[in-house]
């Protein structure tokens, strides 16, 4: 039996696919003659075969193969659908419920199960193939009792399957709740201090009026300001008498009794309130771990998936490689879980490529044959640690200082450390060191690992060893939602930044600041620094000689300190990414609402340090302006493509090309363009899809398109108007019509 | 019962002739412009603009509304175009597909049933002027 982590995915598939079958079985039997549904069943069947070999559960999966098998036979026509047959494929289920309930309780398969059905069958083929002589009573082997059995479904509902969406849902409420809760918490203190201070202050005015009534209650005989007859008699202590100081006391004292009544009052309420907020804070926490939980998958499917990379790798490369995992069941959250495919695939490839050396050099240096990449995952408090670890050559140092020497990275004759020299290979730029690496090739280097991760609010780091192998290790959040920040200020503007990306928070004075070389002294190291209110452009608002910095680790071997104004707090939040207006901001991962409900621009410190790296560019941000002549061309085809191309560039269009839907959206996502041609059929994705995009953007009503294709049919034409394609050219066609078109649809005039 | 006919007929003739709103017409300095109304999705009167440092310059920053973040859009550092100094300046929230852009206006604005001044497209502007 495989880990308990997959059998639970299996069951929870495996109940989807037993309603459908269940639910088409009896639809089967109301009406035997419609086979409408039976590819459905064949499939279900099929997958149910096939998911359940994967976890190894080899008796259900042959109970649904010999299901499968009798599907197929249904399908295509040669054996009818009979009661015997309904009640041979319900009695089947009935046996994979049977089998994976057993499962559930933790018990092994029964083996007899699938000698039992498959025996049933065959019996039943035999049957079949004769005449019907007489209705038979029961079916045969009717283990079944009369109504649906209820309970062997009810072993396998601890799991219910749940749109992946409906959860994102969940989390974004939580997220909103989050900022509540941090809003109520922070109002909350507020008025424990206010309800703190008027407790002090009513204790005050008690204690000063009592020592003024012990001194004021009872009046002075000389002072006695007015005259009873009805007490003349009385002599001055025989019977109290009062002034109005004494009434004026004894008011007070009255009512500084009923103000400690109903500050008693409120004290008892506030604590009330406290215990509330308290648990309110202490539930939303709860909330969110539970439906943070239910979008963790285990890393181990994701470590599984490099399975059959690493084999095909292993055998074009002809380098022998064993894949080991560990910590499988390290969860992770689901964002993470699909993004973090690509990164690890990379590092995977450079380990093969780059890292494991060929068998013959490896047994040479007296290592085994086989090479070794090992994938570990742990959590280390709110961060998901992911190791991809090879036993290879380690990487050459000296190689990457040439590199470095030849991008200018560094000049020549200067001394690096190494953890900056590896620093180097996360550089955009910087690319794999060997060209021949056609397994990592592919165009993109450590700067595309480093930015995916940095995405995922992560860090990447690298330690090696020559000749005995190198390490890569991610560090990420468990959670992309909900974020812990640190907020600061800069130039009067409030902005956080993601607490997992800082290293350290530190504050130093003028003279551990070295400001001609823009580097601190912190301790034993000596760390660059860098003003964000110099990158931003923003006015300084500081004070003292006292310098406030955040401490940042993005790139291996690279810290770096970034002066700030003043460090405001810290607080979990939710970061809203830019909508697709100001996507492009890439200085900013998104913003986020504080507890007092403002506004903070969420700083990117990945590209914002990268900004200062090259102080020379100068990054002005300005629309491209639209020449009205620009035309993008998406054909699969790359004759169509240049054809085209020569055609308009020749009458002085300006002409970008895509080979498919999805090329051509990237395109339009950079670049401005004013009308498009395009074909339908295409890879990835096709012509109708992308005019729908284009429509589903809002597009259509500014870009005209046409579409450029064989399909000449009035069906083909009608979609693709509907689509919002404004023309419709048919190839083959002349040169001519296509100008013609061109030049309608543009708004501007032709430059010729 | 002659008196009711009348009623209904005049309230037929109110409807035929009840001037359909089309447009939003606002103001940004001494310029005109109008929106087709159905890019609107309410006015509201601007609370605080967080600016975002190396923005373009025609972008003032980001506001919300409700807990929704907006890009702001400055129409008269757009069009180049000098601002009414000080006062009340007003949010209008515009729909384009899926997304939200704030365009800032320093009067209060207008639902018309023609259009005045510059009609700006939205979906034009929003392409043109987004970040890429």
């Amino acid at each position: 039996m495989a880990e308990k982590g997959l059998i639970d995915f299996f069951i929870a598939e495996a109940e989807e696919h037993m309603g459908i079958l269940e639910k088409g079985f009896l639809e089967l039997e109301n009406n035997p003659e419609d086979l409408s549904g039976i590819h459905e069943l064949f499939r279900a069947a099929h997958t149910l075969k096939g998911s359940a070999a994967l976890v190894k559960l080899h008796v259900t999966s042959e109970v649904a193969h010999t299901m499968e098998d009798l599907l197929e036979e249904i399908r295509d026509q040669k054996v009818k659908v009979t009661k015997d047959i309904i009640d041979w494929l319900l009695h089947s289920l009935d046996a994979i419920k049977f089998l994976i309930a057993e499962v559930v309780r933790g018990n092994p398969e029964k083996k007899e199960i699938e000698r039992e059905i498959k025996e049933s069958l065959q019996v039943l083929m035999q049957e079949s193939t004769l005449p019907e002589l007489e209705e038979k009573e029961e079916g045969f082997v009717e283990k079944r009792e009369l109504g649906r059995r209820k309970e062997d479904i009810e072993t396998l509902s601890t799991y219910i399957r749940v749109r992946v969406e409906n959860i994102e849902k969940m989390m974004n409420l939580v997220g909103e709740l989050t900022v509540l809760r941090n809003y109520i918490t922070a109002e909350s203190e507020k008025i424990f201090k206010m309800k703190d201070e008027v407790d002090y202050a009513g204790k005050r005015l008690l204690k000063e009026i009592d020592s003024f009534s012990t001194r004021y209650a009872y009046s002075i005989p000389d002072r006695v300001s007015y005259v009873d007859e009805l007490l003349e008699e009385f002599r001055e202590l025989e019977f109290d008498r009062y002034d109005e100081l004494n009434m004026f006391v004894r008011k007070l004292q009255e009512i500084t009794e009923d103000i400690t009544e109903a500050l008693k009052g409120i004290t008892g309420f506030f604590d009330q309130f406290y215990i509330h907020v308290k648990s309110l804070d202490r539930l939303n926490t709860e909330f969110r771990d539970l439906i943070s939980q239910s979008r963790m998958v285990e890393i181990g499917r994701l470590f599984q998936r490099f399975t059959r990379t690493i084999r095909d790798l292993s055998h074009s490369s002809g380098k022998k490689v064993k894949f080991v995992v560990s910590g499988t069941d390290t969860k992770i959250d689901r964002l993470l879980y699909d993004r973090l495919f690509d990164p690890l695939l990379h590092l995977v490839r450079n380990a093969i490529s780059h890292g494991l050396e060929p068998p013959e050099e490896r047994l040479q240096k007296g290592k085994p044959e086989e090479g070794r990449i090992a994938m570990t995952a742990r959590r280390e408090g709110n961060s998901v640690v992911i190791d991809v670890k090879d036993d290879g050559r380690g990487i050459d140092l000296k190689k990457v200082y040439r590199r470095a020497l030849e991008l200018g990275f560094i000049k020549k004759g200067q001394r690096v450390s190494k953890g900056q020299l590896l620093g180097f290979m996360f550089r955009p730029g910087f690319s794999t060191a060997d060209r021949g690496g056609a397994l990592s090739g592919r165009g993109v280097g450590l700067d595309v690992v480093r930015e995916a991760v940095s995405e995922m609010n992560g860090t990447i780091n690298v330690a090696t060893k020559e000749g005995k192998g190198t390490i890569f290790r991610i560090k990420l959040p468990l959670t992309l939602i909900i974020v812990n920040v640190v907020r600061f200020r800069a130039g009067g503007i409030e902005f956080v930044v993601p607490s997992a990306l800082i290293q350290e928070l530190i504050e130093f004075t003028e003279d551990s600041y070295d400001a001609g070389n823009k580097t601190v002294r912190i301790r034993d190291k000596v760390l660059e620094v860098k003003d964000i209110c110099e990158l931003l452009c923003l006015n300084t608002h500081r004070e003292g000689g006292r310098h406030r910095a955040i401490v940042f680790n993005l790139m291996p071997g690279k810290e770096l300190a970034l002066i700030v104004d003043e460090v405001t707090g810290q607080e979990d939040t939710v970061i809203k990414p830019f909508g697709r207006f100001l996507e492009g901001l890439k200085y900013y991962s998104g913003v986020s609402i504080s507890a007092d409900g403002r506004l903070m621009p969420v700083i990117n410190p990945a590209t914002l340090l990268e900004l200062t790296e090259r102080p020379q560019e100068t990054k002005v941000l300005r629309p491209d302006r639209r020449d009205g002549r620009t035309v993008l061309v998406v054909d699969d085809s790359l004759s169509v493509r240049k054809f085209v191309s020569a055609t308009l560039a020749q009458k002085g269009y300006t002409v970008l090309t895509a080979s498919n839907g999805l090329e051509a959206l990237n395109i339009i996502d950079e670049h401005p363009v004013d009308l498009i041609i395009t074909d339908l059929e295409m890879p990835v994705m096709h012509g109708y899809e992308f005019l729908r995009e284009l429509q589903r953007r809002g597009l259509s009503a500014i870009i005209p398109s046409v579409v450029l294709t064989s399909r000449g049919s009035k069906k083909h034409r009608e979609k693709a108007m509907v689509l919002g394609a404004q023309d419709y050219l048919i190839k083959p066609f002349e040169e001519i019509t296509l100008l013609q078109t061109v030049r309608k649809h543009l708004k501007s005039p032709t430059p010729a | 019962m002659d008196a009711e006919q009348k009623k209904e007929d005049l309230g037929g003739l109110e409807e035929v002739t009840r001037p359909e709103l089309v447009a939003v017409v606002f103001s940004v300095g001494d310029r005109e412009f109008s929106i087709e109304l159905k890019y609107l999705r309410e006015i509201s009167e601007l609370s605080e603009v967080v600016p975002l440092p190396l923005s373009p310059h025609y972008i003032e920053g980001i506001t919300h509304l409700r807990g929704t973040a907006i890009p702001v859009v400055n129409m008269a550092r757009l069009k180049d175009i000098s601002e009414r100094p000080g006062g009340q300046r007003w949010l209008m929230v515009l729909e384009v597909g899926e997304n939200l852009l704030g365009l800032v206006s320093d009067q209060m604005p207008d639902l018309s049933t023609e259009y005045r001044g510059e009609i700006i497209n939205v979906p034009e502007l929003y392409e043109t002027y987004r970040v890429r």
